[in-house]
């Protein structure tokens, strides 16, 4: 009778899951709940994020699932089946509900399903405060009974109610004392109950099936996928009757309703929740317009509205990259000291594998990685705040007229305004929209945006092959090549791979809120900690390898002794004065670096797809340094640099641009730009894609087909251009 | 009084009406089995769909008895055979359809088709022959510029170029049409399973309010307030929600 409490520190954390409508406030209570105690990590197998934390109360303790936002347990994309699986197959010890108190009716309906589920559920009613503020009094004692689960009211961002709401939970994981049956249940009238009843008890007799019979029942009939799956394992041996006493039933009550039957379901919930709401909430106050109606009639009206859209583009743009531009000088240079000071370990002239590893390799290597971090910092404390303030949702309603002619969501325009910037952190971005095929969509078209890494090949290229007249017009032919392209590549997804009923847009357009410090910041890290951990080790491990293929093999013994001899020649000789000396000996370290770059496998790899690129007007040396461009695209003029042995070169470098212009002519100048627009985005760019699609493969068919176009339109543009002998000198 | 009725029965009472209509002019009268296999249906499907006819008192409907038609039942059978009937010999006549496809489309069309179309066909139908213009011109005539139509881009999405459904006195009857600030009760939401059901589950069900806050600055979605929560809508997906204008 009287068992023995299991002492606490030998009890296994309870698993407490937070559910709730997208807007309800649920991260704000989780952060509040677990503060920095987090985790984030995936579900298995696909790329939802899954955020757990622990919660110390008393004796207790708890890890909390922040499952992903869901109108309701109808799956309707990956985010929704990956939270309603947890609820119904992960069994947690608790359930949290978090409702919007200000919007309750729309909110309850997830609450009513989990009601029905039978899941131990306790209801917050969070943001207590606005609900107030609008007038509307809860009483939760009532709502409470109503619904057979505690009620805690909470205020998430202020940190009101949690301990009442832990309570809540403890007691509900303790079953002491048990949860208070639902004082009613959701009543589908004469003709659906009986039919109901029945199909219950069919399923009732299993164990398995037993705890939330009439759940599966209302599930089966609504023709839910995944319930008949979890029917057909939980009894495989007359799971066909039950599937055809199903259909029989359906097709039977849809007769009758003369209606599809999970909508008649869905009335008759919101029915139940109308006469719920009708007991338990009053309007205590007038029905003043709110807060939010009187900031929308400014931001979304229909003058101020895309003029307000733009300033807050141009302010998350101009936060992401000319704010973030000092910090990543300063990561540069920092890196580039220290490759400085590694490098002084060794002895001044002399060559070591070793010091070349560490300094090119990894150093600079790791420096590529951390160059990024505060472009994404700041490009996610940035979205942090629209989407938690509310305006993201405001921001896809003014653009999705624009953006759905395109064929992508209107909250798409802000990953591809970010590509603009750097490609790497727009991909990230493409996880405010909500479906998968607009994300991919969004994410396969993105290397079209022209990034700021390409500039510097276009700063190079058009002052060397263009008239000044002509330099600001070919600059923006290359930007409106790159954004025609990428809505005709949508287009073309569209009719292909991703054909189709397009995702509907019923978009909620949540009340406005101040986000807070703690909220954004938590955002911001999670987004870079992210980036550094999934992405940041393979494009380390990348760039070191296309490091080693632009060092190995080396030149022969006879090239180098001949270098050697060289220099001591140069040393040797009398008539030069300091300064001719020195010049001298640049030249010839420059024309060694050629020499080994030709020698190195990239060299050799760039040798060997030169014919193919030729068509193209591309020789080895162009062929060459596209390839080293892999590693970061504004590596190509330093590339270019060292194939024209004019040494360390950047995008100001007159000398280069002489040799440009004596071996090339403007059409293949034009060509090169072209190729470097279209082809292949960089290492960083695909490993992202990568992690997140969820899949190499989506990465592998982005940089093939990005090449292949880039080198059938650059291939039609450099021989229509030497048929007609435009800009063939 | 029947004119009310005729609207609030679902498809499938129509068809059971129709059918109970045919059964009595070919045998004299009707069992719930030849019912249920004229109509592939189970039995017990058309015992509760008897059971509510009944309560509407159109069919006399006991357990075990013959299933008849009231007065009522009859007149509203009759209408609806006639409007099949009409919408049929209209596909046949005018448009050219053969008749097998003509009944079967004339079977789905009779349910959503309003009165008034109906007869304007029918007169359409009547008229052909008696016009002055031979028939086989007009219909010759109809064909080329049916031809045309097609040739020049096909036909608008709402049937054919004609604006949605409206009301007998004229008021829009989609949530598209509503304009900002007006509100409006939702009769019934069409379209497709999945984003029918995602409108549904958040709150866009029957009789539930819902009213036109704003557009957007460029036109497209619009946003509207459904249980006290704000959605945006595109304007496709408006189109899905049949509403009734509240009289203010």
């Amino acid at each position: 009778m009287s068992a023995v409490a299991t002492p606490p520190s030998k009890r296994a954390a309870r698993v407490v899951a937070l559910a709730g409508n997208p807007n309800s406030g649920k991260t704000t209570i989780f952060n509040a709940l677990t503060g920095a105690r987090q985790h984030v990590g995936n579900y298995p197998g696909v790329t939802v994020e899954k955020k757990e934390g622990t919660v110390k109360f008393g004796d207790d303790v708890f890890t909390v699932v922040d499952l992903p936002g869901t109108y309701s347990l109808t799956a309707f994309s990956l985010e929704e089946i990956v939270a309603g699986n947890f609820l119904i197959d992960g069994k947690p010890d608790a359930v949290v509900d978090i409702v919007d108190a200000s919007n309750p009716e729309r909110n309850l309906y997830l609450a009513v399903q989990l009601m029905e589920l039978g899941a131990p559920v306790v209801l917050a009613l969070n943001m207590s405060d606005m609900a107030r503020e609008k007038g509307l009094s809860i009483d939760t004692k009532k709502l409470s009974a109503l619904l057979g689960m505690p009620v805690v009211a909470t205020v998430g961002h202020k940190g009101r109610g949690l301990e009442e709401l832990l309570k809540a939970v403890r007691t509900i994981c303790r079953d002491d004392p048990l949860p208070p049956k639902p004082a009613r249940r959701v009543d589908y009238g004469r003709e659906i109950e009986p039919h109901l009843d029945q199909l219950a008890a069919r399923l009732a007799v299993r164990p398995a099936c037993a705890g939330h019979a009439r759940w599966l029942a209302l599930k089966l009939l609504e023709g839910d996928g995944d319930t008949a799956n979890r029917i057909r394992s939980l009894c495989p041996e007359d799971c066909g009757d039950i599937f055809r006493e199903t259909d029989k039933l359906r097709k039977h009550l849809e007769g009758v309703f003369g209606e599809e039957i999970g909508a008649v379901l869905t009335d008759r919930r919101y029915g139940f929740i109308a006469g719920a709401c009708a007991e338990v909430v009053s309007q205590t106050a007038e029905a003043r317009i709110s807060q939010s109606e009187r900031v929308d009639r400014i931001v979304l009206n229909r003058w101020l509205g895309l003029p307000i859209f733009a300033l807050l583009m141009f302010a998350t743009f101009f936060l992401t990259f000319t704010l973030g531009q000092p910090l990543m000088d300063g990561i540069e240079a920092g890196f580039g000291k220290l490759g400085e000071a590694v490098a002084a370990l060794w002895p001044a002239g002399g060559e070591s594998r070793l010091k070349s590893l560490l300094v090119d390799g990894i150093i600079g290597g790791v420096g590529g990685v951390l160059v990024f971090l505060p472009n994404i910092m700041l490009l996610f404390l940035a979205i942090a705040f629209l989407e938690d303030s509310g305006y993201m949702a405001r921001a896809a309603f003014v653009m999705d007229r624009l953006m759905h002619r395109i064929g992508l969501h209107g909250k798409s325009f802000i990953p591809l305004l970010i590509g603009f910037g750097c490609t790497v952190p727009a991909i990230m971005a493409t996880r405010t929209l909500e479906t998968r095929r607009d994300r991919l969509a969004t994410l396969l078209v993105l290397p079209l945006m022209s990034c700021s890494a390409r500039l510097p090949i276009y700063a190079l290229l058009i002052p060397a092959f263009f008239p000044p007249e002509w330099q600001g017009p070919m600059l923006w032919i290359v930007y409106a090549i790159g954004i025609a392209l990428a809505v005709a590549g949508v287009k073309l997804l569209r009719i292909t791979l991703f054909k189709g009923e397009s995702a509907p847009f019923v978009m909620e357009l949540p009340p406005y809120h101040l986000p807070t410090l703690r909220g954004l910041l938590v955002h911001m890290w999670e987004r870079s900690w992210m980036f550094l951990r999934k992405a940041g080790t393979v494009i380390l491990g990348i760039s070191i390898l296309l490091w080693a293929m632009s060092v190995w093999p080396k030149p022969g013994p006879e090239t180098m002794a001949k270098f050697e001899r060289d220099r001591s020649a140069i040393e040797a000789r009398k008539d030069l004065s300091g300064e001719d000396r020195r010049a001298a000996l640049e030249k010839l370290e420059h024309e060694q670096g050629e020499a080994e770059l030709e020698q190195s496998l990239i060299g050799r790899i760039g040798r060997g797809v030169a014919p193919a690129l030729a068509p193209l007007g591309f020789d080895w040396k162009i062929s060459t340094s596209l390839l080293g461009a892999l590693a970061a695209k504004e590596i190509f003029v330093a590339q270019m640099g060292i194939v024209y042995s004019v040494g360390q070169a950047d995008e100001e470098s007159q000398s280069l641009r002489e040799k440009l212009r004596e071996n090339y002519s403007p059409l293949q100048g034009f060509c090169v730009m072209l190729f470097c627009l279209i082809s292949m985005p960089c290492m960083a760019t695909l490993t992202v894609v990568w992690r997140e699609s969820g899949s190499w493969k989506w990465a592998l068919f982005q940089a093939g087909a990005l090449t292949a176009l880039a080198y059938t339109l650059t291939l039609a543009v450099f021989q229509a251009g030497s048929f007609l002998g435009w800009g063939t000198r | 009084m029947t004119a009310k009725l005729f609207h609030e029965l679902s498809v499938s009472q129509e068809d059971y009406l129709e059918t109970i209509l045919d059964l009595i002019a070919e045998a004299g009268a009707a069992r719930v089995r030849d019912i249920a296999r004229r109509m592939n249906v189970a039995k017990s499907s058309v015992t509760v769909a008897l059971r509510s006819l009944a309560s509407n008192r159109l069919v006399n409907y006991a357990p075990y008895e013959l299933v008849t038609l009231s007065h009522d039942g009859k007149v509203m059978a009759e209408k609806i055979r006639r409007r099949h009937d009409s919408l049929a010999n209209f596909l046949v006549r005018v448009l050219g359809v053969d008749e097998k496809t003509a009944g079967a489309n004339a079977c789905r069309i009779e349910h959503a088709v309003g009165e008034d179309v109906v007869n304007r066909l029918n007169c359409f139908a009547e008229f052909l022959p008696n016009s002055d213009i031979p028939a086989r011109e007009l219909a010759g005539a109809f064909a080329k510029f049916y031809a045309e139509r097609e040739k020049r881009g096909g036909f608008r999405e709402s049937g054919g170029g004609g604006s949605p459904p409206k009301d007998t006195d004229g008021t829009p009857s989609t949530a598209a049409d509503l304009k900002p600030g007006e509100t409006a009760r939702i009769v019934r939401v069409c379209g497709e399973g999945k984003s029918r059901r995602r409108l549904q589950e958040m709150g866009v069900t029957r009789n539930a309010p819902l009213a036109v806050i704003r557009r957007s600055p460029l036109g497209d979605p619009i946003e509207v307030k459904v249980r006290g929560g704000s959605l945006s809508l595109r304007k496709e997906e408006a189109r899905e929600i049949e509403v009734e204008r509240v009289k203010q």
